[in-house]
């Protein structure tokens, strides 16, 4: 008598068995039905400064940078088609933490703020009702919009706390005024556009700014050959960060909201002396065309200087390893949601290196965007595109609260029980040579719907309108449709045309 | 005062000029206000602070070393310390990698200069009646960037209450 159910059968069967995952009441719904009996759940939302989601195994890179998180990974929901709102820090952060497009928040600029309706619309205020909120941030950028939050934040580590140095002083002697007093004390002693306006004082901070360099040189050197980890004048160990991270998570009250956003991988890249040299390979990434905003990278350097952002990538992986371990060991893990991202992406091609540019192409964009909820114990993979802006309506959700009227995300695919619009648009922009109050004149936006992605420039003369990329057919954009697609560029531009009339009214 | 005032105004005020174009993006007019009267409120603190410096050096010295043509020394070392200043700010890059074979010339020209230019105003009258002329008609310059620093000092104030 034959069996009656073949090999052939049984392997059918079991390809479809993470339907049934899908199906039967699983971990996420036990967790969502108890969150609200129970309370609201600890959250911690773990933020790796320019970690684009390019350069990861879990999304595809061939370099093994990030181990760590492959293996938080297979606890945690993988959001594969997940975007920034910008192309750098503010804003970038501005838009994970208001749950808004930049264009609405207009903290458009390096070191800017958001318009003050936002100064108490934001996650912190989102969680309300009793729950722990604390925040650090090495990136003083990130900081500046921090302290913004302040109101809604019960810890406000600042950044000094957990730098060897950091020699802001608007801060400290002018602390109410500080989003006006920064930019001056920016001026007076260090004008990074210009010189400096104070003659002779000027002149007494760099000396003396000099000599406290030359001193964490000689003191950690040894550890970092490359240099200390450091951005805009503070340096910092990325491993204090952690270890206070560490330490705050048992102790902080229940329920508790915890931001923490590391600088590493963002440059320079400067890791520890161990991570230098880890991969040796002969790895060439796909030639792309040299981009009209070339900062003049031959591809030779853009790949010496990815290398470096690999390893760097790596010491941050293994800091979040330390973390991992550590909320394992004290059980932290089992009751709260973890929320794993990136402000924006990095680049390394095309004649650019870093993120300070107009370009809007995927590298910068495509961030990565893990979260694994209580109790979670496998993976689960999760393609529809979203955006940085969805995570404030989905924290909402996760935690209980009303999801808020004003958002522009949405509640992400895994937490709603309906499925997400197949046809909805994400949106990114670039507007540093904007006024933040006026007309948005000046601008890069990229907007992705289906599997199509229009990068728009606007008030860059010489430069053509817009390029168009199918990505589920060319993820590496190299074709541009928006000759031979015509109908579909224009569709999508006059989308992001209606957007901005509708901004700039 | 005119004399050490006008080149820290001078300077500051054309870096935020200079300036002003890029701060127009980010910040409202309040904030520009605000903006600005540091800078100025700097100004005035540098140009206290160095004039407090030669009160003083009057005070201790002799007379006849610094006391007696106080406004042209002064006045005549102010400026020749920011034209100093004014240089390093345009090579500060290449200063700091300089070894001491260059940095201690360097210091010398510079202490030099200022010997010079003390040696001519208290050996020439002609000089030193220059520089008065010269610095009474800065006057009218310093009463009004006295006027703008205790605007800027006011607003500091207003918006840290």
């Amino acid at each position: 008598m034959s069996p009656s159910i073949t090999r052939r059968d049984f392997l059918k069967l079991t390809s479809l068995l993470p339907l049934l995952y899908l199906h039967m009441p699983s971990e996420k719904a036990e967790f969502l039905s108890s969150s609200h009996d129970s309370g609201q759940p600890n959250v911690l939302v773990f933020v790796f400064d320019a970690l684009s989601a390019r350069n990861m195994p879990i999304y595809g890179y061939s370099r093994n940078t990030t181990p760590n998180l492959a293996r938080f990974a297979e606890r945690a929901s993988i959001y594969h088609s997940h975007h920034a709102g910008g192309n750098f820090t503010t804003p970038g952060t501005a838009s994970l933490l208001t749950g808004v497009y930049p264009w609405t928040h207009r903290a458009i600029h390096l070191y800017g703020s958001v318009l003050d309706p936002f100064r108490n619309r934001n996650i912190f205020s989102t969680y309300s009702g009793t729950g722990y909120k604390y925040a650090y941030t090495h990136n003083p950028q990130a900081e500046l919009l921090l302290q913004q939050f302040q109101a809604d934040v019960d810890l406000l580590k600042h950044t000094r706390e957990l730098a060897i140095y950091d020699p802001e002083y608007s801060d400290r002697i002018f602390a109410s005024d500080h989003n006006v007093s920064f930019w001056s004390e920016q001026l007076i002693l260090r004008g990074n556009d210009t010189k400096p306006s104070s003659l002779f004082g000027n002149l007494l901070f760099r000396t003396s700014r000099l000599s406290e360099i030359k001193k964490i040189a000689s003191e950690y050197g040894r550890q970092y050959p490359r240099g200390v980890p450091n951005l805009d004048d503070v340096y910092f160990i990325p491993e204090d960060a952690i270890n206070w991270l560490i330490h705050e998570l048992p102790a902080s009250r229940k329920p508790s909201l915890g931001y923490m956003h590391i600088l590493p991988p963002h440059g320079p890249y400067d890791p520890r002396k161990d991570f230098i040299g880890i991969f040796h390979d002969d790895f060439k990434p796909t030639s792309k065309p040299t981009s009209q905003f070339t900062q003049g990278f031959s591809d030779d350097s853009a790949n010496e200087n990815r290398l470096q952002y690999d390893e760097y990538l790596a010491y941050a992986d293994e800091e979040f390893g330390r973390l991992l371990d550590a909320m394992i060991q004290q059980g932290t893990l089992d009751n709260t949601i973890v929320i794993v991202t990136a402000d924006h992406g990095e680049l390394f091609e095309r004649g650019i290196v870093g993120h300070v540019t107009p370009v809007l192409y995927e590298p910068l964009l495509h961030i990565p965007l893990l979260i694994s909820i209580p109790g979670q114990t496998q993976r689960q993979d999760m393609y529809p595109l979203t955006s940085c802006v969805d995570i404030l309506p989905t924290l909402a959700k996760l935690t209980g609260q009303p999801v808020p009227e004003w958002g522009e995300g949405e509640v992400l695919p895994g937490f709603r029980a309906d499925p997400i619009q197949s046809d909805r648009s994400v949106y990114a922009v670039d507007a540093k040579s904007s006024p933040k109050h006026g007309p948005l004149n000046k601008l890069s936006v990229a907007v992705m719907k289906e599997n199509y992605k229009l990068i728009y420039y606007r008030g860059y003369p010489g430069i053509p309108g817009s390029e168009l990329f199918d990505l589920s057919n060319d993820p590496e954009e190299l074709q541009d449709l928006s000759s031979s697609k015509p109908t579909i560029a224009a569709d999508l531009q006059q989308e992001i045309e209606q957007r901005l009339r509708l901004t700039n009214s | 005062m005119a004399g050490i005032a006008f080149p820290i105004h001078v300077w500051a005020i054309v870096i935020i000029l200079i300036t002003f174009p890029s701060w127009l993006l980010r910040l409202s007019m309040g904030e520009l206000v605000g903006a600005i009267s540091y800078p100025l409120v700097d100004a005035l603190l540098e140009s206290s602070i160095l004039l407090l410096g030669f009160v003083i050096l009057a005070f201790i010295l002799p007379g006849k070393w610094l006391a007696d043509k106080f406004v042209a020394l002064s006045s005549a070392l102010a400026w020749l310390m920011a034209a100093w200043a004014v240089l390093v700010q345009f090579i500060y890059v290449r200063i700091v990698q300089w070894g001491p074979e260059k940095m201690i010339p360097g210091s010398l020209l510079v202490v030099f200069s200022l010997g010079l230019v003390y040696w001519l105003v208290q050996r020439y009258d002609q000089l030193g009646n220059l520089i008065k002329r010269l610095v009474q008609g800065l006057m009218v310059l310093a009463y009004l960037y006295l006027i703008f620093d205790m605007l800027g000092l006011v607003v500091v104030v207003v918006r840290n209450l």
